[in-house]
């Protein structure tokens, strides 16, 4: 098993990458919630709550260089108490990738490819991310060296179009409401941060993760920034009401460009930045979720975990939700809330409470040396 | 051979010769009983000896004399062809006539191989043998053996010389402004060529021989402190790791050079050009030279030194710039440009302008054949046709081609069978896949093309994404010497992209490629040009 | 895993992947030569059975593009019809849509429709249900421009243009010609439509259309405009077979409550909207000249028009500003000072002024007989004032009918005057 770096730059194109396709794709602000025309207001809000997320997941990665989540978890708490805690990231991963690989796929078998079993476009996607997560996170590092432009191009046109037709005066009112709209559109933003749980295991591939918190905080920063600026034109350009009841309201709004009569329909254009986001986003799940079971099980290669991780994925995303409906219920907060938590949040914040515990008693045993 | 003739031979020793001659041998028992024996000390035996070794091959010629006042009987073998005749003139004139000068005590048998070596021979190289082994690899290299009676040992002088090809401008790779001098088939030649490039005492060639029966002269030439030291190194260690009958070609080697051996994509460059290599020795990679080809190795290899082409050094920076981003953009049309063709019509119509699209399901009414079998079957025959065009004989060759391209293609469209759409889209691909300037690119392109087809026709854009991104993981993986294929993309080294996507001014570029070589700074930061000195010539602005 | 076992294993696996992908079929591959572009598509109420009816022309390509460069048979253009026009009816849209293809040999292929015209009994029974099919269907997309027929909708349909191969297409060059160089529908497609129907306090107000006959006939059925106000627009041509009307005429539009139509507007009501929402993109006014009774036009370059709601004395107001900018350009009379003086251009600047709040009020007056807020009063109030308007907004139709008061305050000013300063004199 070769040493596998990836670079602090890599790492913040892979968490820009993975954040903005998901809010992009299906607007969490403004198709969850009842903000409607404040959803900007709202997308500000979520992210002052996602930074200290952001912040506790990848202080906890920096503080440990070198080993994954799996690796110093068993030695903060104990090898059966810490295994005990960081199975339940594995789960989280596979359960937050699944869900992203039956979103994507939604989209692309209702809007594209209408009679293809979701079957095939859900293999043609873990086929690929199996194959990336296979040639290890140091390829996959260089293939959004080389894609973030792309992806950023896509996006930025996909922006800059609708502009034409953009009625900024949709905003208004503000705040009729009051804060409480707001603030419920708030929830899902903030618990499908959790996604950024995978930098637990990437952090270990980095050379000085100190200095990556101030990066993951960034990327994350610019990840809602491109989501404020999306919804502020989903907004002007579909009427707040429009957005908020469709699936994709990016996708919409996409739809409905059409310059000079003679760039329309370029949605299809759209679907590369998806494509690619979810090929990361799977991929970088992938590896981590093989790497976790690999350090878990002490095997020594996670390369042949990945094939058996990639079928489990596919039936989970197909069978795991039987329509739409179920889809859109299973990202309330009903039911996310508890699943996340559980699985990503108490983990984490037990961990930390175990580094805390062994910091104190660090400097207290060094205090009494003293 | 048998247990009972292994056994009767075992009986019954029989002379060297008689072995030699033997029919019964297979070649790996021959070439050990060769390198068992020694040159004895009789002239006559020797002869024998390296008759029948050699079989008396018709080129095999032999001239004995007697040398020296002592008039000691000598002989001299060489292959005709492979020696220059003055040399041999030359030889046999010191042996013959100068040696009649020599002091009758020097000239003695067993004396007169010392006079001979020190004091008579002319030539520039001239080493000794004393097994037969030795004598007859140097005889087939053009080398004259001189064989004394009374001395066990033989000479032997480089006499080399055969016809070879002369300088020309290489077909597969012309430039419209640049040397017009290519490698040729003679690796003694080649090594001139780079030689004359860079005339450094730094720039070292090291030799290796490769091939049991051809015994290939492989050079690796490379700047001492420049290369990395790990890449040469490694080099040297595969390319002596090579255990192979014979070596015909560059390509021979460049396989067991690969990092991955499986791989569509050239990782290691061929090119024709010393000024290519030159350059190349210049970032601080290595050369490799195959003696008999005039395609030299370049490695590590990287995907975007192979798009680039010699011209965008030698004209300005603007037109070298957009030269280089048409070539990218050319070689991803005519990787996917049928498969995005086929996939849009048929699943994403409504990407097109509905003039456009009408205009072409217009042309398409009629036509018998899916959209997919078409494009496919298209750039079938237009492989062919490429291929065709090769082989046939110079002047026809191109004629043919492009007459039966004409001739086929508008038959078919008349007849109905085949659309002008895809004609077009074909013929579009095909001009865009000839501005590779690196021919080896070009196959993993025609390759892929088809999969590409395949994919596009059945699923649509999302088959030529899922396609795209499988290519795009491989070429990602893919290493050449510790060297990312994509690099300076892949990992992001934004200094070095400015040299990739644009091409600045020469006075510009400080820097070496940063993975390459070892020593980075080029050239100190200068100024630009035409820029005035203060008075006292030391500050610039 | 020996070899031989390894290559069997690949081998049945890229045997067992090709057959899947080859043999199962491409599921969704179109072959363009199966497909029949829908070029318009109308749909109509049926009164008796209350079917919906949907029309669709559909074009030939082959007829469209001249079929000049031998493809399949050439035998050139003009002898084919460039489209042709199939009806059926269903219980819902997508019903009648699916009966539809029974009739045709092809499939249908929507992507490249843009017009879609709905008949005057469908709109006065509602559109929802038609924009909902629109937007949930894939391939039918959301520039598409809607029209209200106030003809017969096959008629319509079966229109021939002179310049356009297909009806679809000329109707929507119409459209957007319109738009651009003297816009007397409203513009936009259905994306801004959809939008609106969500919103609160706004009516949706969509073109129409319908047929004129030739020239010398009677003129026109429904809300036509003559006189000062505008001009019809009229987009030409003649006819190949006797049926076929020569002129279709879009001017104004139908203005509804939420998705029923309840009337027509006419061209000046229409202008007048244009005015106050500032939707307007191109006109000219025509204005008398100040001492003969010969018309002077006005080429309006730029403008601005703002909405402000507020509440005075307890009462809704809206005051709408508008801001012109103008240039004359055709002159009636011949009295060489009828411009240049100062106080002239003054009052041709009040006159203009005064057409213009003409036809606002026109427009006023019209939607509150139908009672029908277009302009989206109810919208600025619900954006600047939201507090007032959750009181308002159950009442709002009866607040626009009778309570709101309304305010123009029109400011002209015409700078420029063309190529020449005095009009022709004839000595």
């Amino acid at each position: 098993m070769s040493e596998e770096i990836i670079s602090h730059r890599q790492l913040f194109f892979i968490i820009y990458i993975m954040r903005t396709f998901v809010v992009i794709s299906y607007m969490p602000t403004l198709t969850s919630g009842e903000a409607l025309q404040d959803a900007w207001l709202s997308t500000l809000v979520a992210l002052l709550f996602a930074l200290p997320q952001v912040w506790l997941i990848a202080a906890m990665g920096a503080g440990f260089p070198g080993e994954t989540v799996f690796q110093y978890g068993p030695r903060l708490l104990g090898p059966w108490l810490g295994r005990l805690v960081t199975i339940p990231f594995l789960w989280h991963f596979l359960w937050i990738a699944s869900l992203e690989l039956r979103l994507y796929a939604e989209v692309v078998a209702t809007a594209f490819m209408v009679e293809t079993p979701i079957i095939v476009v859900v293999l043609s996607m873990v086929i690929v991310a199996a194959v990336a997560a296979a040639a290890g996170i140091e390829v996959v590092g260089r293939l959004v060296d080389l894609l973030f432009p792309l992806f950023l191009l896509t996006i930025v046109f996909a922006l800059i179009f609708p502009l034409i037709k953009a009625d900024f005066a949709n905003l208004l009112p503000v705040l009729d409401r009051g804060w409480g709209p707001v603030l419920s559109s708030t929830i899902i933003p903030t618990v499908m941060t959790s996604q950024i749980m995978v930098l637990l295991v990437i952090m270990s591939s980095l050379n000085r993760p100190q200095k990556f918190v101030a990066k993951a905080l960034g990327a994350l920063a610019l990840s809602y920034t491109t989501l404020l600026v999306g919804v502020i034109l989903v907004i002007s350009t579909l009427g707040a009401e429009e957005g908020a009841r469709s699936l994709f309201p990016f996708f919409r709004m996409v739809r409905s460009i059409s310059v000079g009569g003679f760039l329309q329909r370029v949605e299809a254009l759209n679907i590369i930045p998806w494509g690619l986001g979810i090929y990361i986003a799977l991929s970088v799940n992938l590896w981590s979720g093989s790497r976790g079971v690999q350090q878990i099980l002490n095997l020594k290669d996670y390369r042949p975990l990945i094939p058996p991780m990639a079928v489990i994925w596919v039936i989970l995303s197909i069978h795991g939700f039987d329509d739409v409906f179920q889809l859109k219920r299973i990202i309330l907060p009903k039911y996310a809330i508890p699943v996340n938590a559980l699985s990503s949040l108490v983990p984490l914040l037990v961990l930390w409470a175990a580094r805390i515990g062994q910091n104190i008693r660090r400097w207290r045993t060094e205090g009494r040396r003293k | 051979m048998s247990f009972w003739s292994r056994f009767w031979k075992r009986l019954r020793p029989r002379p060297l010769e008689v072995e030699l001659a033997s029919d019964l041998l297979d070649l790996p028992e021959r070439e050990k009983l060769v390198s068992k024996i020694s040159l004895s000390s009789s002239l006559e035996k020797n002869i024998g000896l390296v008759q029948e070794a050699l079989g008396s091959s018709m080129d095999l010629n032999q001239v004995r004399f007697l040398c020296g006042p002592e008039k000691v009987p000598a002989a001299i073998f060489y292959l005709d062809g492979m020696v220059n005749n003055r040399s041999v003139e030359e030889l046999l004139r010191a042996l013959k006539i100068d040696s009649g000068d020599t002091n009758p005590g020097a000239a003695g048998r067993g004396a007169i191989f010392n006079t001979a070596r020190d004091l008579l021979l002319t030539n520039v190289d001239v080493k000794e043998a004393a097994e037969l082994e030795e004598l007859l690899v140097q005889i087939t290299r053009g080398m004259v053996a001189l064989l004394f009676d009374g001395t066990d040992r033989a000479l032997l002088c480089d006499t080399r010389g055969w016809a070879t090809r002369s300088l020309q401008e290489p077909e597969a790779e012309t430039v419209i402004r640049g040397p017009r001098e290519g490698f040729v088939e003679s690796i003694h030649m080649n090594t001139a060529l780079l030689r004359r490039k860079i005339h450094s005492p730094h720039f070292w060639i090291m030799e290796e021989v490769v091939g049991r029966l051809t015994r290939t002269r492989v050079g690796i030439a490379f700047i001492k402190g420049l290369a990395d030291e790990k890449v040469i190194g490694e080099v040297r260690s595969r390319i002596q790791a090579i255990d192979i009958d014979g070596v015909l070609e560059s390509n021979y080697i460049q396989e067991f050079l690969s990092d991955q051996p499986y791989t569509l994509f050239p990782l290691a460059f061929n090119t024709e050009r010393p000024d290519r290599a030159a350059a190349a020795l210049l970032e601080g990679r290595v050369v490799v030279l195959v003696d008999g080809t005039p395609f030299v190795l370049i490695v590590p290899n990287d995907f975007f030194s192979m798009i680039q082409a010699p011209d965008d050094f030698y004209e300005t920076f603007p037109i070298g710039s957009i030269l280089r981003a048409l070539r990218m953009f050319a070689f991803i049309v005519s990787i996917f440009l049928p498969g995005f063709y086929v996939a849009v019509l048929n699943y994403h119509p409504e990407l097109l302008p509905q003039v456009l699209y009408l205009r072409i399901a217009a042309s398409q009414e009629g036509v018998p054949l899916p959209l997919a079998v078409e494009a496919f079957l298209m750039e079938a025959v237009f492989e062919l046709l490429r291929e065709a065009g090769l082989r046939l004989p110079g002047m026809i060759g191109p004629a043919i081609s492009i007459v039966g391209a004409l001739i086929l293609g508008d038959a078919a469209i008349r007849a109905g069978i085949i659309s002008p759409a895809v004609v077009i889209i074909v013929a579009f691909t095909a001009i865009a896949s000839f501005t590779v300037p690196v021919f080896s690119l070009g196959i993993p392109g025609r390759i892929v093309r088809f999969v590409v087809i395949l994919f596009g026709s059945i699923f649509g854009l999302l088959g030529v994404q899922f396609i795209a991104m499988l290519l795009l993981i491989h070429l990602c993986s893919l290493r050449s010497f510790g060297l990312p294929y994509l690099y300076p993309f892949a990992p992001m080294v934004p200094e070095d992209m400015k040299d990739v996507l644009v091409r600045r001014y020469w006075w510009q570029r400080r820097y070496r490629p940063s993975l390459i070589g070892r020593d980075s700074e080029r050239q100190p930061p200068g100024p630009r040009p035409g820029c005035r000195r203060s008075p006292d010539g030391t500050k610039r602005e | 895993m020996s070899r031989i076992k390894r290559g069997i294993f690949i081998l049945f696996f890229a045997e067992t992947f090709l057959c899947f992908l080859l043999g199962a079929g491409c599921w969704n591959l179109r072959e363009p030569q199966a497909q029949a572009v829908v070029m318009a598509l109308a749909v109509d109420l049926d009164e008796e059975s209350g079917l919906f009816e949907v029309v669709v022309e559909v074009g030939v390509p082959s007829a469209l593009v001249g079929g000049g460069d031998g493809g399949g048979g050439g035998g050139g253009g003009g002898g084919e019809q460039p489209s042709e026009v199939v009806s059926a009816k269903g219980q819902t849209v997508f019903q009648a849509l699916r009966r539809l293809e029974t009739r045709m040999p092809r499939h249908l292929y929507w992507g490249h429709n843009s017009l879609i015209i709905f008949s005057e009994k469908l709109a006065r029974q509602g559109i929802a249900e038609v924009l909902d099919f629109f937007e949930r269907e894939r391939y039918t997309r959301a520039i598409t421009r809607p029209l209200v027929a106030q003809s017969d909708v096959k008629k319509l349909m079966q229109v021939r243009f002179p310049l356009e191969g297909t009806a679809g297409e000329g109707y929507v060059s119409q459209l957007t010609t319109l738009e651009a160089s003297n816009t007397l529908i409203p513009p936009g497609d259905l994306g801004p439509v959809i939008m609106k129907l969500s919103q609160p306090g706004i009516e949706i107000f969509l073109p129409s259309v319908r047929l004129v006959k030739e020239e010398g006939s009677a003129g026109g059925e429904g809300g036509g405009g003559s006189g000062t106000g505008g001009e019809g627009g009229s987009g030409g041509g003649e006819s190949k077979s006797a049926p076929s009307y020569k002129v279709v005429e879009m001017a104004g539009g139908a203005a509804f409550i939420e998705d029923r139509m309840v009337g027509w507007l006419g061209v000046e009501a229409t202008l007048g909207w244009l005015w106050i929402t500032g939707n307007l993109i191109r006109t000219t006014q025509v204005i008398s000249c100040p001492d003969c009774s010969k018309g002077l036009s006005i080429d309006i370059i730029e403008y601005t028009s703002s909405m402000e709601p507020m509440i005075s004395n307890g009462r809704p107001r809206v005051k709408v500003t508008v801001s012109i900018d103008g240039r004359i350009q055709d002159v009636g009379c011949r009295h060489a000072t009828s411009i240049e003086q100062k106080d002239l251009g003054m009052t041709l600047n009040r006159r203009l002024e005064e057409s213009v709040r003409k036809l606002m009020r026109q427009a006023l007056e019209e939607t509150r007989e139908l009672g029908s807020d277009i302009f989206g009063f109810g919208r600025e109030f619900y954006r600047r004032k939201p507090k007032e308007w959750h009181k308002m907004k159950d009442n709002w139709q009866r607040i626009f009918q009778e309570e709101l008061e309304v305010e123009f305050e029109v400011e002209a000013s015409v700078r420029r005057v063309g190529l020449i300063l005095e009009p022709l004199q004839i000595r």
